[in-house]
């Protein structure tokens, strides 16, 4: 073991080393055991020196804990763990990744229908109906025949019966008094033409 | 000592399975770990079983360990729990005091430690620090510097090398150098 491998014992003791160099010490731990005795009296170094050695010494601590967890565990157990959390993990990213996804997807699909097929229920404006009425459609009454027909029960019996059909298809939103009340206003308009 | 991000790589070769990884981390953290179990386990030999059962929690856990706190930080909470549950199934009394898990890199008085030292426990403890003391007297002034900084002030590399006005990679060798001179008094009494 050179020099500068020791150097890196001590630099592993105190965090200072790169993932590669971590790596090269650990893989000469497993083959050398007087340098891992070396981490472990360098280690010892640093507690003698702030005063932090316990009463009990226990040389082999460690090898007691490693040799415990070699009989119930095998390196699989705790990779696979890491796995399954990092698993765990993307799932849930997955998962909300998804119904992001899928919200945006049906908004985006709601927004189009809405924009071809706008639907005039809904809408909080008054909007005037784009159907042209041929004059040929229009009945033209003069103000006593309308009199009379207002005043025709059967006449008066379907009038009602247009409001009462209005009101049972209209959407809650229609003011159905002003509709009929310009619908008078222009037969009246009519009628003073 | 601040010690957040310096257990990084053996913590992320650990929890892909290294146990050599896992072995320095037991080592490294062994002394704080039996020291924060003494406190509540006062029979050495039980605080020994505590402090490892502690460990082995740790290894089983350690793949769910995010590293939002420092690796230690984190040991402590086991150990900690490990401790108290040990009381529970002992029926014993608890501690009358608390110790918050957020202290946890600033629970290292030793005073208290000390009051729980058998006399022939102590024995080697002393001898180790008289040998480890007695060796650094005789480092040359800038070894000395270096690993007092690094082992009593807790600083960094890079803190060093600003306080003693020098390029890291002398940091390095310093602390190395240090650490090697007193090995060499320390070897022979520990084998």
């Amino acid at each position: 073991m050179k020099e500068s491998e020791h150097e890196l014992i001590s630099r592993v003791l105190d965090g200072n080393v790169s993932e590669f160099e971590a790596k090269r010490v650990l893989k000469e731990f497993k083959s050398d055991p007087e340098l891992k005795a070396k981490f472990k009296r360098y280690n010892l170094i640093g507690h003698a020196i702030r005063k932090q050695l316990p009463a009990h010494l226990s040389n082999d601590f460690s090898d007691q804990v490693m040799s415990k967890i070699s009989e119930n565990f095998s390196p699989k157990d705790i990779s696979n763990e890491s796995k399954n959390e990092f698993t765990n993990s993307n799932k849930i990213k997955a998962t909300v990744g998804l119904a992001i996804a899928a919200s945006v997807a049906i908004f985006s699909f709601l927004a189009f229908q809405n924009f071809i097929q706008p639907n005039v229920n809904t809408t909080n404006v008054p909007v005037v109906a784009e159907r042209v009425i041929k004059d040929s459609d229009i009945q033209r009454v003069s103000r006593e025949e309308l009199q009379s027909i207002i005043s025709d029960p059967a006449a008066a019996a379907e009038f009602n019966s247009y409001i009462v059909n209005h009101a049972e298809y209209a959407s809650p939103r229609v003011s159905l008094p002003h509709v009929r009340i310009v619908g008078y206003d222009q037969i009246q308009n009519f009628d003073q033409k | 000592m601040g010690e957040n991000n310096n257990d990084k790589e053996l913590v992320k070769r650990a929890q892909k399975g290294d146990k050599i990884a896992f072995d320095a981390l037991v080592t490294k953290y062994q002394y704080k770990v039996v020291n924060l179990v003494t406190r509540f386990v006062k029979d050495g030999d039980e605080a020994q079983d505590v402090a490892q059962e502690a460990f082995i929690k740790a290894y089983r856990g350690i793949a769910k360990f995010r590293g939002d706190s420092a690796f230690y930080t984190w040991l402590y909470r086991i150990a900690i729990n490990s401790a108290k549950n040990y009381i529970v199934s002992q029926s014993r009394k608890t501690p009358a005091y608390a110790i918050d898990a957020e202290d946890a890199e600033h629970m290292e008085s030793a005073t208290a430690m000390r009051d729980l030292d058998t006399p022939e426990g102590s024995m080697l403890t002393r001898e180790i620090e008289d040998t480890v003391y007695q060796a650094i007297r005789d480092l040359p002034e800038d070894l000395k510097t270096a690993i007092t900084l690094r082992e009593l002030e807790g600083m960094s590399y890079e803190e060093i090398a600003n306080v003693m006005e020098c390029p890291i990679g002398t940091v390095r060798s310093r602390i190395f150098r240090a650490r090697e001179a007193i090995d060499k008094h320390l070897k022979p009494l520990i084998d």
